[in-house]
């Protein structure tokens, strides 16, 4: 009884840590200026969208009263996160589930220490090699581009993905495949047919985890590009117009920055729920 | 006619040697189980000839055809898993259909197939259930009718019995017979459990550390083992071992106990060996218990057994053999046993090779 109350309050206490951020950035995009301010803070206000319509350069001339000059640059940043988190996800989901296939499946030269390395890049702090990707971007001419990030994501989720995605095939039973061979498919056949489908709660949590990554990534896109590719996180932190930070733009600019992974967490939530493969291979 | 051809095949896995020179014939029709212990490769030969491994040294050959480098998929054979190995993002009507959508068969020829196939083995009302829905007997039969629905040169099977209970299993392999006889596909079945050996063979192949030890039907195997394993691996319990001494023709042969037992045949085929020491195989079933027989021995214990009762009974310090006896009186203390030496086998004991006439 005890332990149940307790447990009770702990969970709630947990819930209050993680969510009141949550609330406090959506409730502040929708409230006045003054209020924004207000201390004790309010919990009742008359809403306004007055912070949305400036971010999508809706109402522009409301924007010129918080002291924004020029257009708001969220909705091609915004676009730009979209694409690049996207694209890398897809590549690094992809090529992690292959390499995770072969390194499953097939008696790799080296495997471990293979493994290890590809492991060993997730060690060293980014921060560390910002100032040699700098240079090496610069080079190549790749700074600011949408494929320079795609290209730098990627690599940083690669090794994530490598390492899930072979926990998930690793699970599968070959005699999966096997079958499929002697049913008359080839390897590749039997690998779309036979294993995609049942590695997909995999693939799933391995994208969201990546999607998450490249999403709120916030460094690289701050010192690798400046005005093209720009992604939205360094963009949101720096709006602000002639008369200081303008808070309830930022509000709303991260409000509508959390909304598409919560929506695809939501989508691939199915597949998240294991359970799809269970009790069909007897071992 | 010949269906299956294997010749000098082996496999390493390291240094691991798996199997060792396997050469044999599976003729048209014929349903072939390979037995032995965990570990003998059993297995591996069936996934070799499936494509599934490649040999290290040796050939196969399929309906007349060198198959040894194709992949599985061109070698027309179908293997039945341990496991099953049902699809389980697929129906178990997409399951049996699958091999056949492989080939580009239309859609209505499928459906056709897939229902005979289906009827046959009495799965029609469970078509549209995934594989988590199905019983292990049912998973069992959706796995047989995916390697029947597309009428391969040779059913391959590796242990399809082991996921089953003890009652399932018993109906399973009278379910298999039948097929069997229906169909009378050629068909290579891997087990360790001797009766569905025994029960669905026509030929048995005994394998021990990758090598086969005996191949021959039901009763040969049984009856005439080529060698010790054999003897020791075939039946429940296996054959006694007994050991001798040739004291050379009309000398007889000396027991460990000291005592001499006489048998005119079994002399003379030591004597053409050339043997002195020898090993008596006899059978439980061959050994009766009586006051006036060859072998002395004091009885251990009984396991009463409902339609009979097996004895162990001691005929040397520490050297126990087993006797059954379907009597319903039960017998202990001192006994001299019988011996039903028409069933008798004579080892080498060197060689563990069973003394053959012909080879005299």
């Amino acid at each position: 009884m005890v332990w149940k109350v307790t447990k009770s309050i702990l969970i709630v206490l947990a819930l209050v840590f993680f969510l009141l951020p949550i609330y406090w950035i959506v409730a502040t995009s929708f409230k006045q200026w003054p209020d924004i301010f207000a201390i004790p803070p309010k919990f009742t206000f008359r809403g306004t969208f007055v912070h949305y319509l400036t971010l999508f350069n809706i109402r522009p001339e409301e924007a010129a009263k918080f002291g924004q000059v020029g257009k708001s640059l969220f909705p091609p940043r915004f676009l730009n996160s979209i694409v690049i988190a996207g694209v890398s996800t897809a590549l690094s989901v992809a090529l992690g589930t292959f390499s995770a296939y072969a390194f499953s499946r097939f008696r790799v030269r080296g495997e471990n220490d293979l493994l290890f390395f590809i492991l060993s890049t997730r060690m060293l702090p980014p921060v560390v090699v910002g100032i040699p990707f700098f240079v090496v971007y610069r080079a190549l001419g790749l700074i600011d581009t949408h494929i320079g990030l795609i290209l730098l994501y990627m690599t940083f989720n690669l090794s994530f993905s490598v390492w899930l995605m072979k926990g998930f095939i690793d699970e599968i039973p070959k005699e999966f495949e096997e079958a499929a061979l002697v049913d008359g498919y080839t390897r590749f056949e039997a690998f779309f047919k036979v294993v995609l489908p049942q590695a997909l709660s995999g693939i799933a949590a391995t994208a969201v985890f990546c999607l998450i990554a490249a999403w709120n990534e916030f460094f690289f896109a701050l010192i690798l590009t400046s005005e093209r590719a720009r992604t939205a996180p360094p963009s949101i932190a720096a709006i602000q117009g002639t008369s200081g930070i303008n808070w309830g733009q930022i509000a709303a600019g991260v409000t509508v920055f959390l909304l598409p992974v919560v929506v695809f967490t939501f989508l691939v939530r199915k597949y998240l729920a294991r359970g799809l493969t269970f009790g069909v291979i007897k071992r | 006619m010949e269906k299956v051809r294997l010749e000098n095949l082996s496999k390493r896995f390291g240094t691991f040697e798996a199997v060792r020179d396997v050469t044999l014939e599976v003729f048209e029709g014929e349903f072939v189980v390979f037995l032995g212990p965990s570990g003998c490769g059993k297995t591996t030969t069936l996934r070799m000839i499936a494509g599934l491994e490649k040999p290290t040294r040796g050939e196969i050959f399929i309906a007349g055809k060198r198959v040894t480098p194709l992949p599985p998929a061109r070698r027309n054979i179908a293997f039945v898993f341990q496991n099953y190995a049902l699809y389980p993002h697929m129906t178990a009507f997409e399951n049996i259909a699958f091999p056949l959508e492989a080939q580009g068969i239309p859609r209505e020829e499928v459906r056709k197939r897939v229902q005979e196939v289906a009827r046959v083995l009495g799965l029609e009302h469970l078509l549209h259930l995934r594989p988590a829905q199905l019983s292990s007997g049912d998973m069992q039969k959706v796995a047989l009718g995916r390697a029947m629905v597309r009428r391969p040169q040779v059913f391959l099977m590796d242990e399809p019995l082991s996921g089953l209970d003890a009652k399932h299993r018993e109906e399973m392999r009278a379910e298999l017979k039948r097929l069997h006889m229906e169909i009378q596909a050629t068909t290579i079945y891997v087990t360790h459990d001797q009766i569905e050996a025994m029960s669905m063979a026509d030929r048995i192949v005994v394998m021990n550390e990758g090598t086969v030890q005996q191949v021959g039907s039901p009763r040969e195997v049984y009856l005439s083992p080529e060698n010790l394993f054999v003897a020791h691996f075939i039946g429940s319990p296996g054959m006694n071992f007994i050991p001798l001494v040739f004291l050379g023709k009309n000398q007889g042969f000396r027991l460990e106990n000291g005592d001499i037992v006489r048998h005119e045949v079994l002399e003379e085929l030591a004597m053409r060996h050339g043997v002195r020491e020898c090993i008596l195989g006899i059978r439980p079933e061959f050994l009766s218990i009586g006051v006036s027989g060859e072998i002395r021995g004091s009885i251990v214990s009984v396991e009463p057994l409902g339609y009979k009762n097996l004895y162990a009974v001691e005929i040397a310090p520490g050297r126990i053999i087993r006797v059954e006896d379907m009597r319903r009186e039960r017998f202990s203390g001192n006994v001299s046993l019988g011996v039903h030496w028409e069933a008798a086998c004579l080892f080498d004991r060197e060689t563990g090779q069973r003394m053959r006439w012909e080879h005299g």
